[in-house]
């Protein structure tokens, strides 16, 4: 076929049939990029009859459109999946060193360091994951062309920009001497302040969403993610080469993050035993099972005596509660895009 | 009204058979439904109420389609709703110009204004008027109409003693439709053919053999917006994919030229009101793309400079032609309102005539086209008018001009009484005024001005109009009277009966005579037909059908992607009992087919669709679109490839709305057909119970390339128009 | 001067010249050719290319209302769109201030501004907004802005053959469309139901710009029956997280201390 052919030409456009050098495309999509020939898009529907079954009496036939989702997902991948994770462990770490740093009497000094370290890392690492998954990744500093209180993402954006700075701050600065020490000093605090909306705004940001296996969770979800949070920075500061006070304070606050992570995830389930659509998006998932299981076998290893004098026992806990709590978050996040599949389960949502 | 012989009464015992269970029986439409329409139409009819009947291509698209439609005429015309507000027949065009297409007359047998094409038979320009001057009404001024077209095609050339030219005009033989030349091109008897914004690959039927006649062509010329698959048929073909036709061994040289489309040149539209509205380009055709009126003009230009220098007789028309429109420069376009003056019309001076009655018969005036005489005065181009209509106007005569005369509603007479009053002042359109002595109204009256409601003309009446009373409403016909019975006009019949499709599922169950007796057909080895009813290879109905997503056969939908989108495949909509039969589901592959080719579709299973039940027995039906060719962004078989060659007595329009067809599960192999394959199922054991025709009754005149019909059709010896 | 449309789909045909007319006015491209098998449905979805999306319904139940030869079956038609909700989720949730309310009380996505976080998919409660992958941005109906700001009505309005979509000032489709209730419902049709057509009917949304004449259950076209502005679900989450932020302050101190004051 010679390139010259008309139908060439339409093979070759846009989508849009304009032959751009005599037709002026002014309308407000027209530098959308297209998604380009897909003669084969994914075809929901095909195959299924349009209509079965015995007819009914009621006015009502169908309680969906031929099963077509209602709502959307958020176009979010791995990305977001990880950097709920992660940024939660930069908020809970940072509180953490800044208790440690304030509150530590001076014995804590490696745990307030490796704290520090935990959470520049993970803020930033997050914050970049956030950049790339975003469609315009060159435009991520409009994140912050305004505050929007009624915007979740936006007033996390700034909590994750803030720990991210002052995590960074701390750690370069906050072993130093004089102003320059004071400064990195106050940054710590600053850093766990705003860590602690940090590692919960994820909660909420998820749940003030049309997702029934989120919204579900407005009130479990924050407390659950921050629980989370908190046992998974403990658990992986385990591992890092920190002091016996240190391990101590560590000790604690895993035991009582994953008891409270293990009860929240117990409230959050009962938010849907009346919602069986919802359920089975949670009830399905292997990840929710085992991100519970694993988390009880780290609490236990961190509390029975036996393990949790040990190096070893305390890796084995900490590697797990990381595990645990990990698979939780993510199988919470996988639920919720499932649920946008399934329009009873947005029947069930109010 | 007692008389047994009288029209009224023959109505009467004609159709005393077609009674609602009848309809029942036939149709499959329930009794009581049919009643309830019925009685609505009646209640909606009269004094201060009227209906219209519409209708699109389901009734035309049959060998009796003209009959179908002259039986809500009669319909109609009982009820008084002809030549009403809000009353009559619209025929739902397809397509906003295709009224100007036939006013214009691309069709063979009429000249423009729907004036009859000559024939063999006549000899001469009197002849030829004697045939068709009418006594009485409208058509007494054959002679002025005709006359002045021949006078505004061959200008100073044509005389009085040269019959103004009427010898250099071509004559009917037969029939010269598009299938007829389909049969006669498939026996190489065609050298070329002129395509202009058609693809009958699609439109038209039996694909297959249209191709094979291409392929005899010396030469083919495409003109259109795409490629479509007409002009491909050399080397985008089922039967080029399957190697039974190899591309070298075509001899046919083709030529395509880009047109532009509605967008890139000026004209007017007229659309099913008759009415013509004018339209501006936004731009100018771009590269090799040309307008056809352009084309057109340089064709006829090109071949005037070639014969100029010739001698032969053949040729004297051409020579004769004047073809001087303005035109600013040999790439542009000749100016349309120059075009659009000649139709209209001018008188010896030069001036622009004002209605068909300043036409002549000596020769002074000249008129291309007598229906649109008027659309353009010396007060401008009415078709360009765009003032809306307003209560006191609610037609709109401000909006463009309608033809003829800008009279919005044909046969207006019929709105008002005997006496000249309206039959409503609901429903009033124009009535006598006898203060002015004149009708007048909401319209332009359709009978002479100043002819009283009770003229009752004398015998030394002084011509045709005059010889119509006051209550001769219908004044294009020979009497002024609405024609219940239709003694002459039409080749098949002067009432209208049921007649079954060329190929069905049901015996007839109102006549012997299974379909329609004046049909034509091609008997041809690759044009088989199905039996006539009952054939078991085929049980199933299949009937065609529109999408609104799409258009015609799809060079305007199927190229572009906003279309194309929303009916991205070819589908055939089944019913779920048929589905499950057949272990089918929405989306899955079927295969239809006859015994002339085989398609393949999509199926949609939807209860939309049911099985008929006719007359106690049941048949699936299926229904298809016929948009869908091989070729655009969105393709499919072209379901028209599945039927035969059968026309109409008096249009030839094929008879593509339904046809018996059998339907498979899965993917067949598509396109084959018996054009290239020969037979492609084995032959029925007949039955002589199952016919077309009784013992009697048929098309028994045989023709060139198979045809087999009315012999009037065949060697051009009319029945009296 | 608040505008709005109002779909009146018991007179929709399922042309789809609303969705064709919105395509060629914004310059929108095809969003790729697939047969559904969902009755004469081949669009899908509202997304990020197609801002009008006609959905067919056939079911087996009479039509109310209307006699007809079809026994238990109708076929419902719906011109679905953006619902320019008084609330409206995705310009509450919207982190970089793209989404805005004009001044005709539409919402609109400034595709200048928006940076694709997709956070707007989520929030919208009818599935509407949509993230185009390889464009980067969200895109959704304007209530052609551009041709409003002319004084224009929108495309898609301007080409319904039967005034399924009608535009005008919201108050006065408010009343038409009350109007045409009372007649569907004197005529037999108990179906017929506003969908979104005032903050009392639609609590969740605070009603409706561009709201909806229906024939049955809004569930059977595909809408949410109680739909509401999640974004306003975040002031209970974030009360949530300043509770739990209490005690992971709590915790976090008494762990620091635990450490402090280990021998």
């Amino acid at each position: 076929m010679s390139g010259s052919e008309p139908l060439d030409i339409i093979l070759r456009s846009d989508g849009r049939d304009l032959d751009q050098r005599i037709a002026d495309a002014a309308g407000i999509a027209a530098r959308q990029t297209p998604m380009g020939r897909r003669p084969d898009r994914p075809v929901p529907g095909a195959g299924t009859p349009i209509w079965t079954g015995p007819a009914r009496t009621t006015q009502s036939p169908a309680d969906t459109y031929y099963d077509q989702p209602v709502v959307k997902a958020p176009p979010w991948g791995g990305k977001v999946s990880a950097y709920i994770v992660l940024g939660g462990v930069a908020g809970s770490s940072a509180a953490l060193g800044a208790a440690a740093q304030v509150l530590g009497g001076g014995r804590l000094g490696a745990l307030v360091r490796s704290s520090r370290a935990l959470s520049a890392l993970t803020a930033t690492a997050g914050a970049g994951l956030l950049m790339a998954d975003l469609g315009r990744p060159d435009r991520f500093l409009h994140m912050m062309r305004l505050v929007r209180p009624t915007s979740v993402m936006n007033v996390g954006g700034y909590c994750l920009s803030t720990t991210a700075g002052a995590s960074a701050w701390a750690l370069v600065l906050g072993g130093r001497c004089g102003r320059l020490g004071r400064a990195g000093r106050a940054a710590g605090v600053v850093a766990g302040i705003a860590g602690i909306p940090l590692c919960g705004y994820t909660g909420v940001l998820l749940s003030a969403t049309a997702m029934p296996g989120w919204n579900v969770g407005t009130r479990t979800l924050p407390p659950l993610f921050m629980a989370s949070a908190a046992a998974t920075s403990a658990s992986a500061l385990r591992l890092a080469p920190v002091a016996p006070p240190g391990q101590r304070a560590l000790a604690v606050l895993a035991a009582t993050a994953q008891a409270a992570e293990l009860a929240a995830e117990h409230a959050h389930e009962r938010t849907f035993t009346d919602r069986p659509h919802v359920r089975a998006c949670y009830q399905t998932s292997r990840r929710w099972r085992a991100g519970r299981a694993l988390t009880l076998a780290s609490l236990a290893l961190g509390l029975a005596p036996p393990t949790r004098r040990t190096r070893t026992g305390r890796a084995a806990a900490g590697v797990l509660g990381v595990a645990g709590s990990t698979l939780t978050k993510t199988a919470v996040y996988t639920a919720g895009l499932d649920s946008a599949r399934d329009p009873r389960a947005v029947g069930e949502s109010g | 009204m007692e008389q047994p012989r009288c029209v009224l009464q023959i109505l009467k015992r004609h159709y005393a058979r077609y009674t609602p269970e009848m309809v029942e029986a036939v149709c499959g439409v329930p009794r009581a439904s049919f009643l309830a329409i019925a009685e609505e139409l009646i209640r909606n009819s009269g004094h201060d109420r009227t209906s219209y009947i519409c209708y699109a291509v389901g009734w035309t698209m049959h060998v009796n389609g003209p009959q179908i439609i002259r039986s809500a005429a009669i319909l109609q015309t009982l009820l008084g709703n002809i030549g009403r507000p809000g009353g009559g027949i619209m025929a739902l065009r397809g397509h906003n110009n295709v009224q100007g297409t036939t006013d214009v007359s691309t069709l063979y047998e009429t000249l423009p204004g729907y004036l009859a094409m000559p024939s063999v038979q006549d000899t001469s320009l009197q002849s030829y008027l004697d045939r068709h001057t009418a006594h009485v009404g409208l058509y007494g001024a054959y002679p002025q109409y005709l006359i002045s077209s021949l006078k505004a095609w061959y200008g100073d050339t044509a005389t009085a003693e040269n019959g103004y030219g009427f010898d250099w005009l071509p004559r009917l033989t037969g029939d010269a439709s598009y299938e007829a030349s389909v049969a006669a091109a498939a026996d190489g008897a065609l050298e070329g053919l002129i395509v202009i914004g058609m693809n009958p690959v699609v439109g038209a039927m039996h694909g297959a053999l249209q191709r094979k006649g291409f392929r005899k062509l010396k030469w083919m010329v495409v003109r259109d917006l795409a490629m479509v698959d007409t002009a491909e048929f050399w080397r985008h073909a089922p039967e080029i994919d399957r190697g039974e036709v190899r591309t070298e061994d075509i001899g046919t040289e083709v030529f395509v030229f880009p047109a532009a489309a509605h967008t890139e040149k000026s004209g007017s539209f007229a659309n099913t009101e008759r009415r013509l509205q004018w339209h501006e380009r936004a731009i100018p055709p771009q590269a090799d793309v040309t307008s056809d009126l352009w084309w057109i003009h340089e064709v006829g230009r090109r071949m005037k400079a070639k014969l100029a220098e010739r001698d032969d007789p053949r040729d004297r028309a051409m020579r004769a032609l004047v073809w001087d429109y303005a035109t600013p420069s040999a790439e542009e376009d000749p100016d349309p309102e120059a075009v659009l003056r000649e139709m209209n019309g001018v008188d010896e001076h030069g001036r622009l005539l004002r209605g068909s009655s300043e036409l002549r018969a000596d020769g002074t005036t000249r008129c291309g086209m007598w229906i649109y005489a008027g659309v353009i005065t010396e007060e401008g181009n009415h078709a360009r008018s765009r003032t809306p209509g307003t209560a006191d106007d609610p037609l709109g005569h401000g909006w463009g001009w309608s033809w003829p005369a800008n009279r919005h509603i044909l046969y207006n007479r019929c709105s008002a009484r005997p006496d000249g009053a309206p039959w409503s002042e609901r429903k009033r359109l124009v009535w006598w005024d006898e203060a002015s002595d004149r009708w007048t109204g909401n319209d332009v009256p359709d009978l002479p001005l100043h002819t009283a409601p009770t003229y009752d003309p004398p015998p030394d009446a002084a011509d045709a109009m005059a010889r119509l009373g006051g209550t001769d409403a219908f004044i294009a016909k020979t009497d002024g009277k609405a024609w219940l019975f239709a003694p002459s006009g039409l080749r098949d019949g002067p009432l209208p009966v049921h007649y079954e499709p060329v190929e069905g599922t049901v015996r007839n169950r109102l006549y012997g005579q299974q379909t329609n007796p004046a049909r034509t057909e091609w008997r041809r080895p690759d044009n088989p037909y199905h039996l006539a009813f009952a054939d078991p290879r085929f049980p199933v109905i299949l009937s065609t059908n529109r999408l609104a997503e799409m258009y015609g056969a799809g060079v305007m939908s199927r190229w572009l992607s906003w279309l194309a989108e929303l009916q991205p495949a070819a589908i055939v909509e089944m019913s779920p009992a048929h589905a499950a039969e057949l272990g089918v589901a929405s989306g899955d592959w079927v295969t239809i087919v006859t015994a002339r080719s085989e398609v393949e579709a999509r199926a949609l299973v939807t209860p939309r669709i049911r099985p008929f039940v006719i007359d106690g027995q049941r048949a699936h039906h299926v229904a298809a679109s016929y948009h869908y060719g091989r070729k655009g962004l969105v393709t499919g078989d072209p379901i028209n490839e599945l039927f035969a060659l059968a026309g109409e007595p008096n249009t030839t329009i094929q008879g593509s709305k339904v046809t018996s067809v059998a339907v498979l599960a899965g993917r067949g192999a598509t396109g084959r057909s018996v054009v290239t394959r020969g037979p492609l199922v084995a032959e029925p054991i007949p039955d002589a119970g199952v016919r077309r025709d009784l013992e009697q009754v048929g098309p028994h005149v045989e023709g060139p390339h198979g045809y087999l019909g009315p012999a009037g059709r065949a060697f051009g010896l009319e029945e009296d128009a | 001067m608040t505008k709005g449309f109002f779909t009146d789909t018991s007179v929709c045909i399922g042309c789809k010249a609303c969705e064709v007319a919105c395509k060629q006015w914004n310059d929108l491209p095809d969003d790729g050719s697939a047969l559904t098998g969902m009755s004469y449905d081949n669009t899908g979805q509202l997304d990020a290319s197609s801002w009008r999306h006609v959905k067919f319904i056939e079911r087996p139940v009479a039509r109310e209302g209307v006699e007809s030869t079809l026994g238990e079956f109708s076929w419902l038609m719906m011109s679905d769109c953006c619902k320019h909700c008084a609330h409206a989720s995705c310009l509450e949730a919207c982190p970089t201030g793209a989404i805005v309310r004009t001044e005709f009380g539409s919402t609109f996505v400034q595709p200048d501004v928006c940076n694709g976080c997709g956070y707007c998919n989520a929030a919208c409660p009818f599935g509407v907004v949509d993230k185009l992958v390889e464009d980067g941005r969200s895109w959704k109906c304007t209530m052609c802005y551009d041709r409003q700001r002319d004084g224009f009505e929108p495309a898609c309005a301007k080409s319904c053959p039967t005034q399924s979509i009608q535009f005008g000032d919201l108050d006065e489709l408010r009343e038409r469309a009350q109007r045409r209730l009372d007649e569907l419902h004197a005529q037999g049709v108990g179906a017929a139901r506003l969908y979104g057509e005032s903050e009392d009917a639609q609590p969740g949304t605070g009603g409706l710009h561009a709201f909806y004449l229906l024939l049955d259950e809004p569930e059977s076209y595909g809408l949410p029956a109680a739909p509401m502005a999640w974004s306003r679900r975040a002031a209970d989450g974030w009360r949530a997280v300043a509770a739990s932020g209490v005690t992971l302050g709590v915790a976090v101190a008494a762990s620091a201390l635990a450490g402090r004051w280990m021998r």
